[in-house]
């Protein structure tokens, strides 16, 4: 394998309230599909507590965008005392639940996805030729990534309704 | 045989911590694999009463030919631990459930040459390695994303059927 590199540092979202995990869920799964990101769903716990639901998603999408890069997001959702309620909305009954949610998210560019290079010397000339001649390829490669995941991190809290504090 | 593909990395997993219908997510699955035209085979039925509960242990296999060349297995693993047979009243019907913890890995591979047709000889086995390196060059090997993609969904399955919520998903 190659190098591993950390575009987006680990980025945490936290909510406490009503929502739709359901929902939430969809929207995270259609946001991959329309980018294009093969979904890897690597665990997926629910334990049910008087107290209510606790679940634990991995997801680490991941999409090849050259024979030499892979984009890899890794996803990670953490509900704790999820609870089925029924609220009034606009005067209607809609059932919902209620709970905390923590979702980490960070992106991480692999390299040399089908391990070409492993020889030291072949190595070498690839270290070489990424930083002189593709750098501005795989730059650009990298800022997609970033709008990738800030696309995602603002589709979620846009779902939750958080970005309405911003500072003036 | 020939070389195998793993359709992923580790297989998926799910875990479940409460009351389930085992009985109703076994048939599921059978079911699945029924519906893929595949064939059933169960590699471990293992029941083991214990202290803390009942220990179960299932091995569940599908295989299908998909022509001369490829073959798609499917396994599934289901171990229960701590599980005790419970009667629940669920919309105003009696049902016998598990309560227990439970966990389910789904994995999948793509299988070449699973009959041995080009491993006669060394002129057959070249032969065969320019044939499978012709037939994928194609970026995401088409079979592959497709059973890939047919292997999530019974993991969707497993997870609709424990009434899981996120079971819902646009793949």
């Amino acid at each position: 394998m190659g190098e591993r590199l950390i575009v987006v540092e680990p980025k945490n979202l936290s909510y406490t309230g009503y929502f739709k995990l359901n929902e939430l869920y969809y929207i995270i799964e259609k946001w991959l599909k329309e980018m294009g990101y093969d979904k890897k769903e690597k665990e997926h716990d629910v334990m049910v507590y008087p107290e209510g639901k606790t679940i634990f998603v991995r997801l680490i999408p991941d999409k090849s965008v050259s024979e030499f890069i892979k984009h890899v997001i890794e996803i990670k959702l953490h509900i704790s005392n999820l609870k089925d309620v029924t609220i009034t909305v606009d005067g209607k009954q809609t059932a919902v639940q209620e709970g905390k949610i923590n979702i980490m998210i960070r992106a991480i560019q692999e390299g040399d996805q089908e391990n070409r290079f492993t020889q030291p010397f072949w190595y070498f000339m690839r270290l070489v030729i990424d930083k002189y001649l593709f750098a501005n390829f795989i730059n650009d490669h990298t800022s997609i990534l970033k709008d990738d995941v800030h696309m995602l991190y603002t589709e979620m809290s846009a779902y939750l309704n958080i970005n309405k504090y911003r500072f003036k | 045989m020939g070389e195998k593909i793993a359709l992923f990395n580790q297989p998926l997993t799910v875990r479940y911590r409460g009351v389930f219908d085992i009985e109703g997510m076994y048939k599921a699955i059978i079911s699945w694999i029924n519906e893929q035209q595949m064939d059933y085979h169960e590699t471990k039925y293992k029941t083991k009463p214990v202290d803390a509960g009942r220990e179960i242990e299932i091995g569940m296999l599908g295989i299908v030919e998909l022509n001369e060349f490829y073959r798609w297995t499917v396994k599934v693993d289901v171990k229960v631990i701590e599980g005790d047979f419970v009667d629940v009243v669920q919309n105003g019907v009696n049902k016998r459930m598990m309560r227990g913890r439970m966990l389910v890995k789904v994995s999948g591979e793509l299988e070449r040459d699973y009959s041995g047709i080009l491993e006669k000889s060394p002129f057959w086995k070249k032969v065969g390695k320019v044939f499978f390196k012709l037939n994928e060059m194609e970026e995401g090997f088409k079979e592959q994303d497709t059973y890939f993609y047919k292997t999530v969904d019974l993991q969707k399955t497993i997870k609709q059927t424990l009434g899981m919520d996120t079971a819902q998903g646009a793949f």
